[in-house]
């Protein structure tokens, strides 16, 4: 066979897999969304002479922002009050290249995304560890900024008059308003598509577990920093292009037109609308113009302009669906919808793999930590050997978990070093930690409350995953779609070593306390880990718990993981240990090897 | 009855006389015999390139006020004369006139050109003389 | 017999007064569209609507036939909140409306000629004085009856350097501001010696001392506001606050009600604020505007200003209405003119026709020139005790009247 052809049929054996792909995982909400899709993109035919179509076209413009912005809000839980600032970038930068280049229309406003995005990355970069009231600060004083600049800088605004821009041919269509609202129907529709692919991708995953607690999240080594930076780059070019777009139906670009105002109703339409469903965002901007209707209705009454009147109207509503509890619109219809309709597809479990461990030993020497005048940890040296147990003992405030926070790497040791095989581990982060083998779960039960237990195991997956990143998972390659499959059936095999398997499908916060325990080590052992770190595992456990945890423990040693065991429960030690180390005042005042059977 | 026609009579008299003396000074300016007319300026004004100057003008001097200039004169005849004279003028000399209006006893044409732009404000000051003003203002 | 005669006479009358009525010509409605800053400038937006509103309801009372139609204007106001993009949107819903023409205080005529131009629409400017707004031969379809920034600024000129002043001429960051700024350097270019000082007065600063202070370093003796009428209001009291009794000269900004509002509390401050505008009479007399402005407080009643003056309520007279309701009426004498409501040909018939305007003045364009209000006609008044009258020290303002302001 020629390569052409040879080519040809493999294209063919590829398109036929993705669409059988696709077919098998058909559900109703994506029905749903097909069919509300199609009522979009016909809208102007039928609301006819109600609404214009230059509005419609305009609101479409909106719906995109604001789909973008749930990229941050609802994927990474980072609420960014810059969403209009990156539009008004994406606006302007547009609008500049339309009037210096005779390049298409289409290509400005990319140009103007990539504008917006590099804004977005350097904001991201500045509130990668915030937490979310100072990024909600922070965005909404980038905001200012650019709006001030805009005012201030006529060269870059246009003044009072704003920036003419040349109207261009759009993909070779004349840019009538018709065509700028099927464009952003399109686009809009494309970006929430991308939503739904991201959510359930690796991507998606970290940046939900990473939202929801931090501090698992790091621990089981997700870059949380990397991705909110990635969060705040994608959401602001798809700002951006929106800008890029709407500058274009405008004919003008406006500087009073990307203030702090259109960024809040921006969030107001992500929040009343839902920002976890794809589409949400677009809902939330369907509310605000019913809004404005009712806002130019009190103006008609008072005899002023409406526009007085919509910004309390969304705050007031903002308010009503955040302090009465509610869902927001899009979630609550897809809950009302699922009690209704419930799904009827039934996904099949994957078959099982072996569980992945690695062998190899880890050795920690001279370790020291001071808080101020206090030794925390003074001149500790341990080795965890591949198939042993190791247990840190010592009464409260004796190092313990200092020690294991100096290994997790959530502290750079004062002195001493640590490796792992012939790897430097001294001074790696945690994530880099978790690539190499060395994995902690957390003393409290921190667990990620929104995830199923199959999505926690999933996430320490993600660790060891080559083909998993946001853009093979936007194109759903080949590639990413075999890994996927594999990277489910590793985690059923986590979950199986530590027996939820079957829980598989359940909320995590449907667990117990100890059941979540067991989740989070679950997860840790997704990440294919030479050594794990357990603080506490047995933390309020019952009898039948501790059964069930010395058998997981004994499991864990015989598929040759090191493991080295912080514990108050000495039954549990001497059930499961190899050694024993206990602390005192930070040093290791008794080192004892326990008899196995 | 005649007492009230005699009444009637002196109004109508007074009424005429006052219409009469009212239409007379409405066509004072217009029918007073002009007195000597003013010096003209020696030498010439400074007027843009091209400034049409129509027959029967005379400068009789210039001032300037700010950065606009101001040329004073008069043109033997009337004022419709005078003002037919100068739209015509002005299109002669490739200017454009963006405005005129007359009245009576006064009458404005708005120019631009010569790098100018500006006003002649021409008022009826007697019988045989129309006043000059020409205002120029750098464009 | 008789009365089913008399009967079937009733109805067929009745009838054939029916068919009468029904075969007589629709009223047809010639819009016009005020599309102003309602919202962040109201009392820009409503004397610019009820100027033309006051035009549109005159002249359907007179009886307006077009075509042999009974016609009538109608006008429409729409909020742009000195927004572009909200301008553009404005003038795409008058456009689908099948306007007649859209008056404008001037927001966003950069974007939208073009559009009204496609389709043979004209726009009128009757607040905004910027030189490049109005163009005949780059924008044929785009209009002003305003006194522009050119013929203020070069007026202030004329009217100031003569008294020898050294003045300091301050400009706020607005556009307002920053045009009047380069409309300044062109009319003071060849006069600079006359000026002590260009200080730029931030708008959004509560208070102006420091630059007035700068002014007052560099040697004024006379301060040339071009602002916005808060920021005026807070140069002022700048001022006059630091006991500097200088004379100030400003724009049309200086009659705007809010200047008197915000100096309401010390209206000695105000005393002696000269501003340039333009001319509410002409060389016919007061009669015109005064029925003008009768008419305008029939039907709207007096802009109350929100201050006394000798105990009696000040009034603003409308004289930014009368700019809107002339051009009305030249859209109806075009109109008229073609007989029809053709747009290509209405537009075309705006370069030839003229009325006599609210003032008196008479009112038109032509092909080259597309400005209604000429440099000349620019006037100075002077406050005094919250009201104000033309200065004497001007030729064309000394002969001007003063309009009665309080009632």
């Amino acid at each position: 066979m020629s390569a052409p052809a040879a080519a040809a049929v493999r294209t063919g054996a590829a398109l036929r897999e993705v669409l059988e792909t696709a077919r098998a995982s058909w559900t109703d909400s994506a029905t749903a969304g097909g069919m509300v899709a199609l009522a979009a993109a016909l809208a102007p035919f039928a609301l006819g002479g109600l609404i214009a179509t230059d509005t419609l076209a305009s609101g479409a413009y909106l719906a995109l922002a604001a789909t973008g912005l749930g990229l941050c809000v609802g994927l990474a839980g980072v609420p960014s009050l810059a969403q209009g600032a990156f539009v008004g970038t994406g606006a302007f930068v547009a609008a500049h290249v339309l009037r210096h280049t005779q390049m298409p229309g289409e290509l400005c406003a990319v140009i103007g995304a990539v504008g917006a995005a590099g804004l977005g990355t350097a904001a991201g970069f500045a509130v990668r560890s915030l937490d979310a009231v100072r990024v909600a600060v922070g965005t909404w004083l980038l905001s200012w900024l650019v709006a001030l600049a805009l005012g201030a800088l006529p060269w870059l605004s246009g003044g009072a008059q704003g920036l003419v821009v040349p109207t261009r041919r759009l993909f070779g269509f004349s840019p009538t308003p018709l065509v700028h609202y099927e464009l952003a129907v399109i686009l809009t529709g494309l970006c929430a598509l991308a939503l739904v692919a991201l959510r359930r991708g690796p991507f998606g995953l970290d940046l939900a577990a990473a939202a929801q607690h931090r501090g698992a999240a790091a621990a089981l080594g997700v870059p949380m920093e990397r991705l909110r930076v990635g969060a705040f780059a994608a959401s602001a070019f798809v700002g951006g292009l929106a800008g890029g777009f709407a500058v274009q139906l405008d004919i003008v670009a406006d500087p009073t037109a990307y203030g702090p105002l259109l960024s809040f109703e921006l969030l107001v339409a992500v929040l009343v609308g839902g920002a976890a469903a794809a589409l949400g965002p677009s809902a939330g901007v369907v509310v605000l113009g019913l809004i404005a209707l009712v806002a130019r209705a009190f103006g008609g009454l008072a005899g002023v302009s409406g526009s007085r009147f919509q910004p309390m109207l969304e705050a007031l509503l903002l308010l009503a669906v955040l302090t009465t509890g509610g869902n927001a619109f899009v979630p609550a219809a897809i809950a009302a919808a699922r009690r209704r309709f419930p799904e009827r597809r039934i996904r099949p479990r994957p078959s099982a793999a072996p569980l992945r461990t690695r062998r190899e030993l880890l050795r920690a020497h001279e370790l020291a930590e001071r808080f101020g005048h206090v030794r925390a940890v003074d001149g500790v040296s341990l080795e965890l050997t591949p198939g042993s147990i190791t247990a840190l003992v010592g009464p409260n405030g004796s190092g313990k978990t200092t020690v294991l926070r100096l290994l997790a790497g959530a502290l750079p040791p004062d002195h001493g070093h640590i490796t792992l095989a012939s790897h430097e581990l001294t001074a790696a982060t945690p994530a880099e930690r978790v690539r190499h083998g060395v994995v902690r779960t957390l003393q409290t039960h921190a667990y990620f409350a929104e995830l199923t237990v199959l999505e926690h195991a999933l996430v320490g997956i993600d660790r060891t995953r080559r083909h998993g990143g946001a853009v093979r998972a936007l194109v759903s390659t080949p590639l990413f779609r075999a890994e996927s499959r594999l990277a489910e059936a590793q985690a059923f095999a986590a979950l199986e070593a530590v027996g939820l398997a079957a829980d598989a499908a359940r909320p995590a916060s449907e667990l117990t306390g100890t059941g979540r325990q067991r989740l989070m080590i679950a997860a840790a052992l997704a990440t294919n880990p030479a050594v794990l770190l357990l603080d506490e595992p047995s933390a309020g456990a019952a009898a039948e718990d501790l059964e069930r945890l010395t058998a997981i423990l004994d499991r864990l040693r015989a598929e040759g993981l090191a493991v080295l065991l912080v514990e108050h429960n000495l039954r549990l030690v001497r059930a499961v240990a190899d050694e024993v180390l206990e602390l005192e005042l930070g040093r290791v005042v008794r080192r004892e090897r326990l008899p196995r059977l | 009855m005649s007492r009230s026609f005699g009444v009637l009579s002196v109004f109508v008299v007074l009424l005429s006389a006052a219409c009469g003396s009212e239409k007379k000074s409405e066509e004072g300016k217009a029918e007073k015999e002009c007195g000597a007319a003013p010096a003209a300026m020696a030498g010439q004004p400074t007027l843009p390139a091209k400034f049409p100057t129509p027959d029967k003008v005379t400068y009789t001097g210039q001032k300037k006020t700010g950065p606009s200039t101001i040329v004073d004169g008069y043109r033997d005849g009337e004022l419709g004369e005078a003002f037919d004279d100068y739209k015509t003028a002005f299109g002669s000399a490739g200017y454009d006139v963006t405005k005129d209006e007359k009245e009576d006893d006064d009458a404005e044409v708005n120019f631009a050109g010569g790098g100018s732009t500006g006003q002649v404000k021409m008022i009826q000051s007697c019988k045989d003389r129309t006043n000059l003003s020409i205002t120029i203002r750098p464009q | 017999m008789r009365v089913s005669a008399a009967v079937l006479v009733a109805a067929l009358t009745v009838v054939a007064t029916g068919c009468g009525h029904s075969s007589s010509p629709k009223q047809q409605t010639i819009l016009v569209v005020v599309d102003a800053p309602f919202s962040r400038s109201p009392y820009i937006g409503n004397t610019i609507a009820n100027g033309a509103r006051l035009a549109a309801d005159q002249l359907t009372a007179r009886g307006l036939s077009v075509g042999g139609a009974p016609s009538k204007v109608r006008i429409l106001k729409l909020d742009n909140a000195l927004s572009p993009s909200r301008a553009v949107a404005d003038m795409r819903r008058a456009l689908r409306d099948h306007a007649a023409a859209v008056l404008t205080d001037g927001t966003g005529v950069d974007a939208t000629w073009h559009l009204a131009d496609k389709e043979h629409v004209p726009i009128c400017i009757a607040y905004q004085g910027g030189t490049e707004l109005v163009n005949p031969e780059t924008r044929p379809n785009v209009f002003r009856i305003a006194p522009t920034d050119h013929g203020l600024a070069f007026r202030l000129a004329e009217y100031l350097v003569p008294k020898r002043l050294k003045i300091a001429l301050l400009t706020d960051d607005s556009d307002y501001g920053q045009a009047g700024r380069a409309a300044l350097g062109d009319a003071f270019r060849t006069v600079s010696k006359a000026v002590a000082a260009r200080i730029a007065l931030p708008s959004s600063a509560s208070d102006l001392a420091p630059q007035v202070l700068e002014a007052r370093r560099s040697g004024a003796t006379a301060l040339l506001v071009w602002a916005r009428p808060a920021v005026l209001a807070k140069t002022i009291a700048a001022a006059r606050s630091a006991g500097w009794g200088v004379p100030v000269y400003t724009t049309p900004a200086g009659e705007d009600p809010v200047v008197r509002q915000q100096l309401a509390d010390h209206s000695s401050w105000l005393d002696g604020l000269t501003f340039a505008s333009g001319r509410m009479t002409a060389e016919l007399g007061p009669a015109p505007w005064s029925a003008f402005q009768a008419g305008y407080e029939a039907a709207f009643g007096a802009t109350q200003v929100g201050v006394k003056s000798q105990g009696r309520r000040v009034i603003a007279p409308p004289d930014y209405g009368m700019y809107s309701y002339d051009f009305v009426n030249l859209l109806a004498a075009a109109v008229q003119r073609v007989d029809g409501t053709d747009p290509a040909t209405v537009l075309s018939a705006l370069n030839q026709v003229s009325t006599r305007g609210a003032n008196g003045d008479e009112r038109g364009f032509n092909e080259r020139n597309h400005e209604g209000v000429v440099d000349d006609d620019v006037y100075f008044a002077r406050f005094a005790d919250m009201v104000f009258k033309p200065v004497e020290d001007d030729p064309l303002s000394s002969t001007l009247p003063a309009i009665d302001q309080v009632r």
